[in-house]
C-alpha cells in the first residue's frame, strides 16, 4: 500500500515535471552528462588522462598549442593533423661488416602548412648509429637527426633538432638571395617550414609547402653485434589535434575536459546533498525544540551567514594545500544556511500538526519525531534547494582551483583554466583552452539551476507567480 | 520603542562581528605566528648586526643579549601567551580596527599601515561596483517593467531563462572570455588595471579610467542584468495582485500610468534594499573576479596579500569586509524598522 501510493506520487511528479520545459531541459543535460560519465573510459583519447595529466612525457608527442581539428572543416587551407604512421618498408644491407637497416616511412603531405614536428621512436639496445632523413617529392633529402649512442633497452625519441634548422638554413641560401640572408638569423628559423617548402626564392622568409609523397627514412647503424633495434615508428605532429585542441604542455583539452566531468558532478552533488541534509536537520531541530535551543542554533546559523565564504575558503586552502574531500567538507561548512530558513518555517507549521501529537502521546521521543516524522515530510521540498547549490559548489571548487589552490591529483575545469591563464593562452590566442572549460561548466551548473527551478515550481505551487 | 529595537540590533550586530572575528583570528592563528616569528628572528638578526658593529660585547655577551631581546620581542608580540588569549588578542586588535602593520606590502605612498593600505584599495572597489550596481539596476527596471507587462510573452520568457541560466555561470569566466577576445583578440581595450602608465592627469584621467572600467563593467552587466531584471519583474507581478492596484484600474487609469506610477512605487523598497546588500556585500572585493581584470581593489589586494604571507593585511581585509557587509544589513533593519513598525513590536515574524 504505502509503496504504492509513494510509486503514485512520484508519477504525479513526473506528469508535473514535463510540463515545465526548462526543467527538462535540464534534466536533459544533466543525463547528457552522466552518459559522459559512464562513457568516460570510451571516450577519453587519452587512456590515462586522470593519472598522467601532469605528466608531460605522457604528452610529449603532440603538438603544443594546437587548435582543434575541426576548425579545418572551414577553412580551405588545411592545416596537418598529428600522424602516426607504424608501417615501414624495411631495408637490410651491409656497409663495410656494419648491418645498416633503413626503415622508410610514407608520408602523404598536402597541407597548407609544414607539420611542426617528426619524432622518430624505437626501443634500443646496444651501441647504435642513428640518422633521420626526409626525402622529398622533388628528390632532396636532408639530415634532420644523427646519432651514435649506447643504449640500454630503452624507448627512444628523436625529433628534429638545431642541426635540422641548420640544414634547412644551408638549403634555403642557396636559393635567397644575399639582401634577404642578411635579414634573416638561422636561429629563428623553423626547420620543418623550410623542410617542407618549394624550393624557390622566398623559401626562408614565407616558405610555400610542397606537396606530394614524402619519404621518412630512418637508418639504423648496428654498431655493435648484441645491439638490437625494433618497434619503429614516426610521429609526425601537425599544426591542429583532438577535437579540444592542446595546451602549452601538449595536452589534449577534450581529454582533460571529459576527465574533468566527474570531479565536478561529485563536488557539486556531494555538497549539495550533504549540505541540504545539514540544513534540514538544523531547521527542523530548531523548530521542533524552539526556546533556548532555537535562539541559539538561530545565533550559530547567522554567524555563518555572516562568515564570508570565499576568503576563508581561499585563506585555508592556501594556507593549508587541501585535498578534494577536505574541500567538499568546507563547502558544505558555508552553504548548508542555504535552506534553513525554509525548512525552519514550515517545520514550525508541522510540529502543531495532530500526527505529531498523536505520536507524542503514543510515547514517541524527541528525536523519532524529528528523524520519523517531520523530516521525511519536509525532505522533498529540500529538493529544489539541493538542485539550487549545486551550481554554488561546482563554480567554488572552479574559482580555487582557478587561483590555483585546487586539489593538484586531479583534473578539474578550474585547474585547465588556471593552467590557462598562467600558460599563455591569452597572449597566444588560444581560445580552445579557455572556451570550452568554461562552457561546459556554465552548463552543467545551469542545468541544475534549470532542475531546481522546476521542481520549485512544482512543490511550492503557493509561490508561484503566475 | 523604535530606540529600543535599535539598541538591540546593533548590540546583536557587535556581538556577532566580535564572534566573526575571533573565528578568523583562530583561523589565521598559526600563520600569523609564523610570520610574526619570521619577523622577529629578522629583527633580531638586524639588530644583532648593528650590536657586533659596535663592539660593545664580546661573544658570551652578545648570544645573551640575544636571548634576552628575544624574549623580550615575543613577550611583546605575545607570542608567549596561551593559544586562546593570542586570538582574543589578535581579535580585539581587528576589533578596535587597529590592524597594526603590513609586513611586505606598502601603499602606494610607502605607507606601511595596513590601514592605509586597505583604505587605498576601498575606493577602488567601490566605483567599480557601484557603477555596476546603478546600471544594472537601472537596465534591470526598464527591461524588468516590459517583462511584466506581458508576463509569458517571448521577452519575458526569454529573459526569464536567461537569468536562470545566468545563475550557473561563472563571473569570473566570462571576465576572462570577455578580457580575451576584447583585449588580446582585437584589442580595443587595456588588460588590466586602473589607469595606464603614464598616468595621464585632469579629464583624461577620468577618460581613461572610464575606458579601464569597460571591459569589467561589461562582463558585470552582461552577467548580472537577467537576474535584475528577473528580479524586478517578479516584485513588479508580486504587486500587481494587490488589491490598490486592482482599484487603480478599476478607476480606469493607464497601464502604464499603473505600472510606472503605482506598481514601481510600492515596489521600490525591496529593489532599495537589494541593491544596498548588495553594494555593501560587494565591498569587500570580489576576488577572482578583480584578479582577472588586475583591478586594484580590495580582492585583488586580499588575494595578493595571501600570496606574499602578508598576514595582516588579510586580517585588516576580511574584517573590514566582514564589517561594512554587517553594517550594511544593520543599516537595511534601521531602515525597515522605521519604515515598518510591525518590524520593531514583534521581534518576530
Amino acid at each position: 500500500m504505502k509503496i504504492k501510493e509513494l510509486f503514485s506520487e512520484i508519477l504525479d511528479f513526473f506528469k508535473d515535471f514535463v510540463k515545465v520545459k526548462t526543467g527538462l531541459i535540464g534534466v536533459g543535460i544533466i543525463l547528457l552528462f552522466l552518459i559522459l560519465l559512464i562513457l568516460e573510459p570510451y571516450i577519453l583519447v587519452y587512456k590515462d588522462t586522470n593519472t598522467q595529466w601532469r605528466n608531460i612525457t605522457y604528452w610529449q608527442d603532440n603538438p603544443a598549442n594546437a587548435a582543434p581539428v575541426w576548425t579545418q572543416l572551414f577553412s580551405k587551407d588545411k592545416k596537418p593533423i598529428t600522424k602516426f604512421i607504424f608501417d615501414s618498408e624495411t631495408e637490410e644491407e651491409d656497409m663495410n661488416g656494419v648491418t645498416v637497416k633503413s626503415y622508410i616511412f610514407d608520408y602523404k603531405f598536402n597541407y597548407s602548412e609544414a607539420p611542426q614536428n617528426i619524432i622518430f621512436h624505437g626501443d634500443a639496445n646496444g651501441f647504435l648509429g642513428l640518422q633521420i632523413f626526409v626525402e622529398r617529392p622533388d628528390g632532396e633529402k636532408f639530415e634532420i637527426y644523427r646519432i651514435a649512442q649506447n643504449f640500454s633497452n630503452e624507448n627512444i625519441r628523436m625529433t628534429a633538432n638545431t642541426e635540422a634548422r641548420k640544414i634547412a638554413y644551408d638549403f634555403g641560401k642557396t636559393v635567397e638571395d644575399e639582401q634577404t640572408l642578411l635579414n634573416i638569423d638561422p636561429n629563428d628559423l623553423k626547420a620543418l617550414d623550410v623542410i617542407f617548402g618549394e624550393k624557390k626564392t622566398g623559401i626562408l622568409v614565407k616558405p610555400i609547402p610542397l606537396k606530394g609523397h614524402y619519404k621518412i627514412i630512418a637508418k639504423v647503424l648496428f654498431l655493435d653485434s648484441a645491439a638490437t633495434f625494433e618497434n619503429p615508428y614516426i610521429v609526425i605532429t601537425g599544426k591542429v589535434s583532438g577535437l579540444l585542441g592542446t595546451d602549452n604542455l601538449k595536452r589534449d583539452l577534450f581529454s582533460g575536459v571529459i576527465a574533468g566531468i566527474k570531479w565536478a558532478l561529485l563536488i557539486g552533488v556531494l555538497t549539495a546533498v550533504i549540505s541540504v541534509f545539514i540544513g534540514l536537520f538544523w531547521g527542523v531541530t530548531s523548530a521542533y525544540y524552539g526556546g533556548f535551543i532555537d535562539a541559539a542554533m538561530n545565533r550559530i546559523y547567522e554567524f555563518f551567514i555572516n562568515m564570508p565564504m570565499l576568503p576563508i575558503l581561499i585563506a585555508i586552502s592556501a594556507v593549508f594545500k587541501i585535498n578534494i574531500w577536505i574541500l567538499i567538507l568546507l563547502l558544505c561548512l558555508f552553504s548548508w544556511t542555504g535552506s534553513v530558513r525554509t525548512v525552519r518555517a514550515i517545520a514550525l507549521q508541522l510540529k502543531e500538526e495532530v500526527f505529531v501529537e498523536a505520536s507524542k502521546a503514543l510515547g514517541a521521543n524527541h528525536w523519532r519525531l524529528i528523524f520519523r516524522h517531520i523530516m521525511p515530510l519536509i525532505l522533498p521540498l529540500t529538493f529544489a534547494n539541493m538542485a539550487f547549490s549545486v551550481p554554488g559548489a561546482i563554480l567554488t571548487e572552479a574559482g580555487l582551483s582557478l587561483l590555483g589552490l585546487g586539489d593538484p591529483s586531479i583534473v578539474t575545469w578550474g585547474g585547465i583554466l588556471h593552467d590557462a591563464q598562467t600558460g599563455g593562452a591569452f597572449i597566444n590566442n588560444l581560445w580552445w583552452w579557455i572556451i570550452p572549460p568554461g562552457l561546459i561548466m556554465a552548463l552543467l551548473a545551469s542545468s541544475f539551476v534549470f532542475v531546481g527551478w522546476a521542481m520549485d515550481k512544482i512543490l511550492h505551487p503557493k509561490l508561484r507567480t503566475r | 520603542m523604535y530606540r529600543k529595537y535599535v539598541i538591540k540590533r546593533l548590540i546583536n550586530a557587535v556581538v556577532m562581528y566580535a564572534i566573526i572575528l575571533i573565528a578568523i583570528s583562530a583561523i589565521f592563528n598559526n600563520t600569523a605566528e609564523r610570520v610574526v616569528r619570521q619577523d622577529i628572528d629578522d629583527l633580531l638578526k638586524a639588530e644583532s648586526q648593528r650590536v657586533i658593529k659596535s663592539g660593545k660585547f664580546n661573544v658570551e655577551q652578545l648570544e645573551e643579549w640575544k636571548a634576552k631581546r628575544k624574549t623580550e620581542l615575543i613577550h611583546r608580540y605575545y607570542l608567549d601567551r596561551p593559544f586562546l588569549l593570542r586570538v582574543f588578542y589578535n581579535a580585539y586588535k581587528a576589533f578596535t580596527f587597529k590592524y597594526g602593520n603590513s609586513m611586505i606590502m606598502r601603499s602606494s605612498k610607502g605607507d606601511r599601515e595596513v590601514w592605509k593600505i586597505l583604505i587605498e584599495a576601498l575606493p577602488k572597489t567601490a566605483i567599480l561596483f557601484t557603477t555596476d550596481f546603478v546600471i544594472v539596476t537601472f537596465f534591470g527596471i526598464l527591461i524588468g517593467l516590459k517583462m511584466a507587462r506581458k508576463p509569458g510573452g517571448a521577452l519575458d520568457r526569454t529573459v526569464s531563462f536567461i537569468a536562470l541560466a545566468s545563475n550557473g555561470l561563472p563571473l569570473w569566466w566570462l571576465g576572462m572570455v570577455f578580457l580575451f577576445f576584447f583585449a588580446y583578440t582585437i584589442k580595443l581595450f587595456p588588460s588590466g588595471g586602473l589607469h595606464s602608465v603614464p598616468t595621464p592627469t585632469g579629464f583624461m584621467n577620468f577618460l581613461d579610467l572610464l575606458y579601464h572600467m569597460f571591459l569589467p563593467l561589461l562582463t558585470l552587466f552582461i552577467a548580472g542584468i537577467w537576474g535584475s531584471a528577473y528580479f524586478i519583474r517578479q516584485l513588479v507581478l508580486g504587486t500587481m495582485n494587490e488589491d490598490f492596484i486592482m482599484s487603480a484600474r478599476a478607476r480606469g487609469l493607464s497601464e502604464s500610468k499603473i505600472l510606472y506610477k503605482h506598481t514601481l512605487r510600492s515596489a521600490a523598497p525591496p529593489i532599495v534594499t537589494n541593491v544596498i546588500l548588495g553594494l555593501f556585500g560587494s565591498l569587500g572585493g570580489a576576488i577572482i573576479f578583480e584578479g582577472i581584470f588586475s583591478w586594484p581593489g580590495m580582492g585583488n589586494l586580499y588575494w595578493i596579500a595571501l600570496q606574499q604571507n602578508d598576514l595582516a593585511v588579510v586580517m585588516g581585509n576580511t574584517s573590514l569586509s566582514v564589517f561594512l557587509f554587517m553594517m550594511g544589513l544593520v543599516l537595511l533593519d534601521f531602515i525597515y524598522g522605521f519604515l515598518d513598525p510591525r518590524i520593531k513590536v514583534g521581534g518576530k515574524a
